[in-house]
């Protein structure tokens, strides 16, 4: 389930340290691609490979489209942090009410036989094929991101906008391509991790992209916001906790502990554990 | 359905009224539900355990969330805006697994409250706090106030001391909040984890911000707005109304970023809503 989080907080927190803006509406960016795979392939029987890139593509075009109607007009009129916080939370009605929609107000599960079932054993540790999937897939989209966003020239232009827009427009960044780059590779990011924690749970509907929203939060905040690392050992961390709390202490206040966890980390140092000292002026 | 529908939306005023005063110390808070279930549950505990009746329980509830918000205030104010509003969020959060653990607040099967109040009740309640936030405007309080929500770093330049400022805010915002939760408690006659979830935090900030964070009166007409669009579009829409609000309050937001009610905007098109001491300095 870490690996999951993780990935979530990945994306969105490639989204929040580009475009600063609190999105609310992630958490749809990653229920949205779960429900389309499960649309396709359970009602319209499309091969499950297949509905899963279309699912895929579905998220990325659902974020790059919301982010021009929704959020580009607020970035002209510069109206900062609460207005496109408020947007974010309209947005999240929109797309949670269609959503809800398309699965009928139930929760849903992938058709029998998509997702591997069962456990494989490695040696001394047994583990579930999915979890093992999402391990790796985590382990892998952090890898290429932290390559892409610290090595690539579109990578530092990235870096440079969430450092600030004007000075990076000034120095020849094109901003408004690389806020689609962005909106399309965080897009993408979240939608792995929707689809990955529906086929682990067996939970496909809206509610799935509320609970990835807050955990995917408390990853970010805990690892360091844009920081990959941090948000990959957070996230794993967070997964892992929470098994172990659920197991030992008590399985009532897992979530509570988990949310405590990040209280403590904003108030003993609010700019995450692996963050690295930025020289920022008032 | 339009009695109802009137009960709630003074009721979300409150809440709103609760979230206003945070966001004019420069707060983004959605703790507002959080104060609203220490006053719910406290309710629910007076009133069925102790007899209390609604006043009191509502003298009881401001001060359990006055001193809650006082509380929680020294360990959060420090953190900038945005670690705020995450930490509010996180609080929300706690809030409702605590609520399911607790015996008072009758664990996952919630409390039933009995109703002593009604819409009277509420306008009442809703016209004094309504009244006190106005006559805080107009006071020393209210003016460094304006300055800290505007320039943290020039309020504290010119003598205010913006923590205790701060502080104060979030205090009043617990107790309108836990106000407001007795009185959801007394309408709802049933309460549990759910009445004060995160949606209901998130739906109150869009209402103010969306009614006008800057004025008092922009945080209740948010919250009636709210109330009754769901209301009128719930026959012809179905099951898509919730998509409808949420365009409406993307709509809203590009095309009067500063809410609907917004001094500024309106006296520029020649409408005098109520009258209003000039202020001081272009925003």
């Amino acid at each position: 389930v870490g690996a999951g989080y993780a990935i979530f907080a990945l994306g969105f927190g490639l989204l929040f340290s580009t475009l600063k803006v609190l999105n609310i509406a992630a958490g749809m960016y990653a229920a949205l691609p779960a429900v389309a795979v499960w649309y396709l392939s359970d009602l319209r029987h499309w091969p499950f490979a297949v509905a899963i890139v279309a699912g895929l593509a579905a998220g990325i075009v659902v974020a790059v489209v919301v982010d021009a109607l929704a959020f580009a007009p607020l970035r002209r009129r510069n109206v900062g942090m609460l207005g496109s916080l408020i947007t974010s939370i309209g947005v999240w009605f929109v797309l949670g009410s269609v959503a809800d929609n398309i699965t009928q107000f139930q929760v849903e599960r992938y058709p029998i036989g998509s997702v591997p079932r069962g456990f494989l054993s490695l040696g001394i540790v047994t583990i579930a094929p999915t979890a093992l999937v999402q391990l790796v897939a985590a382990v892998v989209i952090a890898f290429s991101l932290h390559i892409f966003v610290r090595r690539s020239r579109t990578g530092s232009a990235i870096r440079a906008v969430g450092y600030s827009e004007v000075s990076a427009a000034l120095s020849g960044v094109n901003v408004n391509r690389i806020v689609l780059i962005t909106t399309g590779v965080s897009a993408s990011i979240l939608a792995v991790a929707g689809i990955l924690i529906a086929g682990t749970s067996n939970n496909v509907s809206h509610a799935l992209g509320d609970s990835l929203l807050f955990k995917g939060f408390a990853a970010m905040v805990i690892g360091g916001m844009g920081d990959v690392r941090g948000c990959l050992i957070a996230g794993l961390g967070i997964g892992v906790a929470e098994v172990m709390i659920a197991q030992y202490i008590s399985t009532d206040f897992r979530d509570a502990i988990t949310y405590g966890l990040l209280l403590l980390v904003l108030v003993v140092r609010p700019t995450g554990i692996f963050s690295e000292r930025q020289t920022t002026r008032a | 359905m339009w009695q109802s529908t009137l009960d709630f939306a003074l009721i979300y005023g409150l809440f709103g009224l609760s979230t206003y005063v945070a966001l004019s110390v420069g707060l983004l808070s959605v703790a507002s539900v959080v104060f609203g279930a220490i006053g719910g549950f406290a309710y629910a505990s007076l009133s069925v355990d102790h007899g209390f009746g609604l006043w009191e329980s509502l003298l009881v509830a401001a001060v359990l969330g006055g001193l809650s918000a006082y509380a929680l205030s020294w360990l959060f104010i420090r953190l900038s805006s945005d670690y705020f509003a995450v930490a509010t969020i996180a609080l929300v959060l706690i809030a409702y697994v605590v609520i399911i653990n607790l015996s008072i607040t009758g664990g996952a099967s919630g409390r039933a409250v009995p109703q002593r109040g009604g819409t009277l009740h509420e306008i009442l309640v809703v016209a004094i706090v309504a009244f006190v936030l106005a006559r805080l405007r107009r006071s020393r309080f209210g003016l460094a106030s304006e300055s800290v929500r505007e320039d943290l770093q020039v309020a504290s330049s010119v003598g205010i001391n913006v923590r205790a400022i701060q502080r104060v805010g979030f205090t009043i915002s617990g107790v309108i909040g836990a106000l407001a939760g007795v009185l959801l408690a007394d309408a709802l006659q049933y309460i549990n984890q759910g009445t004060f979830s995160t949606d209901l935090a998130l739906v109150m900030l869009a209402a103010v911000v969306l009614g006008g964070a800057f004025h008092w009166f922009g945080a209740v007409v948010g919250a009636i707005i709210f109330q009754y669009i769901p209301a009128l579009l719930q026959g012809s829409l179905g099951t898509y109304q919730q998509a409808v609000t949420g365009v409406i309050l993307v709509i809203i937001m590009i095309y009067l970023p500063k809410g609907v009610v917004d001094q500024q905007r309106w006296r520029e098109v020649g409408v005098k809503l109520w009258s209003s001491r000039p202020r001081a300095g272009a925003r």
